[in-house]
């Protein structure tokens, strides 16, 4: 008996001295776990618990300090950061202007080939004032410039240790690496000596589980404590489900059908407005994404800076639709659509494929890996693609940009849309400093490529989470890429 | 013939064949709608009167879609058995006819071939053609050869030594009379039983495919492309797998009973 009580009684000194763990799920092994080697999600889901940018985004879509405590504009073209006292690199090298010379540096400088350098490109000159100062300096003035520091690419990283972060990450974030096992799990254990306070959680583990409704089993028997845009349907049932706590946020992602304005088949505008109104928006959105998405018209979500609200010029019209595909005297058009391997935007586009049969536009759906997609997308002869966006920096310059500006065919803009006039709207929507001339440079963009239809915007879909009700603190801004622990407990 | 009527799996199996031939057949009209109609509003429905095998998540009647997905499943099952059929037999007829190197460099380039697991080779060569039915079919194709190679050529062996056809190459009967009179039919019975367990195989094979998304594309549905939809929505929505996952299974177990009592039943040892 007294041997039972003792181990007993080591058994809950053990488990007690384990602290606690907190385990996610993600759907991939990430590629590699150095934010600025990237641009997958996967990677920033944990390069962001161990690194950090130098401001943050807040669930409010406030900008706020992260490494830098302070920061004003000495003149439009020169960015003055002032920098946090007392961090460290977890390997206890010091974090100081020299460090986010060095970092900035090293994504800015084209042989390190970052895939996410263009979130920075802007940035002319790097340099340190004195110890914890830096002024960053574009020119012309680029006024995004904040909201792009933010990016998880921008976090900053020990320049010395450049060769080893992506299987050995070293920020100064609220986590440090422990192990990576690739396609099983990445452990965190807590920074002690964390800027900010050490948190409350002991260890943070996250479990890479492909399958959705293995996430989900295993939520549901308490092998994880949290996964990540749930789809829909699996969503509702989770939601019925009194030992589990599901949430559902507007985020900063759109979902978008691009048309290749430059082929054959879709230059003429009708064509195009005939497809637009053949597909129900809002069948969509409250049949099949059961609600958890809100129909689309600005190609940006309202959560965006600068975000216009639009009337609808398309609603949906089989009639009008066909109508319109007449006076074009478009007959048995055969369209591709391309698409990468996402259940959800599969299931979207056979939605889709169907809305156009109705019209008499026969879609063929061509699925491949995210690659393929990106090499078929870039080529002439593409027609229709269907993507998932999100406007990470939740600044309106960021995908506007991106996928109007003529500069960006065929890499983002893949509709091929060339305006002058509208390339015009975008330059100076980065030269202007001034919040109201903005907003009115981006609501004509808006306005022009809604009617223009150099692609449809499907909808803005809500990001989904589900977790156990033990968990509690953590906060989420706009995506699970932003997930911040520091504040997270475990209650039992 | 009597021996095969009198075998319980041949009523059976061949029952099971039959249906699914007719079924094929006449799809259109046992559907109450065609396979690829939406409905948003009726999605994930569970079986009912309406709609005997419940609605899948574009509200599409899994009835109509198991139904349509019988011809493809037949075509696919016996288009890639009958090619590897063909061309099997003719390496097998061949190399055991003529023996020396043609013998020895075909047989090696079917080890070859049969060195893979039969699955992985078929995923190889449809990750270098594509994904798609026709070349999924091509793949299982491919895999099966080696397989009508090898029994015929085994049969060929022994049959070339056999008295009558020493007689007619005596007689002075030509290779090519020799090979498709008199020894070629001596196969026809092994071929038959191996075909029609190869169709339960390439049926299986070919629902592998498509539920890895490499066989069918949408909008056509096949039963492995249900059964890897359906996986999705297996705790809430069992209706979307039960159905496509019988009617492979009752499929392959079909044509595994003819295959069996076609083997007794040809079996002259039995």
């Amino acid at each position: 008996m007294r041997t039972l009580l003792v181990a007993l009684a080591l058994f809950l000194g053990a488990s007690l001295a384990a602290g606690q763990t907190l385990t996610t799920a993600i759907g991939a092994n990430p590629p590699t776990l150095d934010p600025q080697l990237t641009f997958n999600g996967f990677s920033f889901h944990v390069s962001n618990q161990v690194f950090e940018t130098l401001v943050r985004v807040t669930p409010e879509g406030d900008v706020v300090p992260g490494l830098a405590t302070d920061w004003s504009y000495p003149d439009p073209t020169t960015l003055r950061l002032e920098l946090r006292e007392g961090v460290a690199f977890h390997d206890g090298a010091p974090f100081d202007a020299d460090a986010v010379v060095a970092s900035l540096g090293r994504i800015l400088d084209p042989a390190t080939a970052a895939p996410g350098r263009f979130v920075l490109s802007a940035i002319q000159e790097v340099r340190a004032v004195d110890a914890r100062t830096v002024e960053i300096v574009t020119d012309p003035p680029f006024a995004p410039l904040l909201s792009h520091l933010a990016h998880p690419v921008a976090a900053i990283v020990p320049a010395a240790l450049a060769d080893t972060l992506a299987r050995a990450p070293v920020g100064t974030g609220p986590f440090t690496f422990v192990r990576w096992v690739d396609g099983s799990e990445v452990v965190l254990a807590a920074n002690a000596d964390y800027w900010g306070g050490a948190p409350a959680i002991d260890e943070v583990v996250v479990r890479i589980i492909p399958e959705i409704s293995t996430q989900i089993v295993e939520l549901r028997s308490g092998g994880v404590d949290m996964i990540f845009n749930v789809p829909p349907d699996n969503f509702l049932t989770l939601q019925a489900d009194p030992a589990i706590t599901t949430g559902a946020i507007d985020g900063w992602s759109s979902t978008h059908l691009i048309m290749n304005v430059a082929h054959p088949k879709l230059a003429d505008l009708r064509v195009r407005q005939a497809l637009a109104h053949a597909i129900d928006k809002a069948l969509i959105t409250d049949e099949m994404l059961r609600g958890l998405a809100k129909p689309g018209v600005a190609p940006i979500p309202a959560t965006v800076r600068y975000a216009a609200t639009l009337e609808e010029p398309y609603p949906y019209d089989v009639e009008g639709a066909r109508a319109l595909l007449a006076e074009a005297g478009v007959a048995d058009l055969r369209l591709r659509l391309d698409l990468y391997q996402n259940p959800d935007l599969e299931a979207v586009a056979q939605v889709l494929q169907f809305a156009f049969a109705e019209i008499g536009v026969d879609l063929e759906i061509r699925v491949q890996d995210f690659s393929a997609y990106t090499q078929a997308v870039q080529s002439d002869d593409m027609e229709l693609a269907m993507t998932g966006w999100g406007t990470v920096t939740l600044d309106a310059d960021y995908t506007l940009y991106a996928f109007f500006h003529s500069g960006e065919i065929p890499g983002n803009n893949r509709s091929r849309w060339a305006d002058p006039e509208i390339d015009a709207l975008l330059q100076r929507g980065r030269d202007e400093p001034d919040d109201a001339v903005r907003a009115e440079v981006y609501a004509l963009v808006q306005d022009a490529a809604a009617n223009a239809l150099p692609m449809v915007t499907l909808y803005y879909p809500r990001f989904t989470f589900a977790k156990r009700p033990a968990v509690q603190g953590e906060s989420i801004a706009f995506s699970w890429i932003l997930l911040d622990l520091r504040g997270a407990t475990l209650a039992d | 013939m009597r021996r095969f009527r009198r075998h319980p799996g041949a009523w059976v199996g061949s029952f099971i064949v039959l249906t699914l031939v007719l079924v094929a057949a006449f799809a259109p009209l046992l559907a109450d709608r065609p396979p690829t109609q939406q409905d948003l509003r009726a999605r994930l429905r569970p079986p009912s009167a309406e709609q005997p095998f419940g609605t899948d998540e574009f509200g599409r009647s899994v009835l109509s879609r198991v139904l349509h997905g019988a011809r493809l499943s037949l075509a696919t099952g016996l288009l890639p058995v009958a090619a590897a059929l063909v061309l099997g037999s003719t390496i097998g007829l061949l190399a055991g006819f003529f023996r020396g190197r043609l013998d020895a460099v075909l047989m090696r380039a079917m080890d070859v071939l049969l060195a893979f697991p039969s699955l992985l080779l078929a995923l190889a060569v449809v990750g270098t053609l594509g994904p798609g039915i026709v070349n999924a079919v091509i793949a299982i194709a491919i895999v099966d050869v080696p397989q009508y190679a090898r029994l015929v050529r085994s049969v060929v062996l022994g049959a070339r030594e056999e008295e009558y056809v020493q007689a007619a190459r005596a007689l002075g009967a030509r290779d090519g009379r020799l090979m498709w009179r008199h020894v070629a039919p001596n196969a026809v019975g092994p071929i038959v039983v191996q075909a029609t367990l190869g169709i339960g195989f390439a049926i299986l094979a070919i629902a592998g495919l498509s539920f890895l998304g490499l066989g069918v594309q949408p909008p056509v549905s096949d039963w492995g492309e249900m059964l890897a939809r359906g996986r999705r929505y297996l705790p809430d929505a069992t209706w979307l797998m039960i159905f496509p996952g019988l009617a492979v299974s009752l499929t392959v177990l079909g044509f595994n009973l003819l295959g069996d009592a076609l083997r007794d039943a040809l079996d002259p040892k039995a």
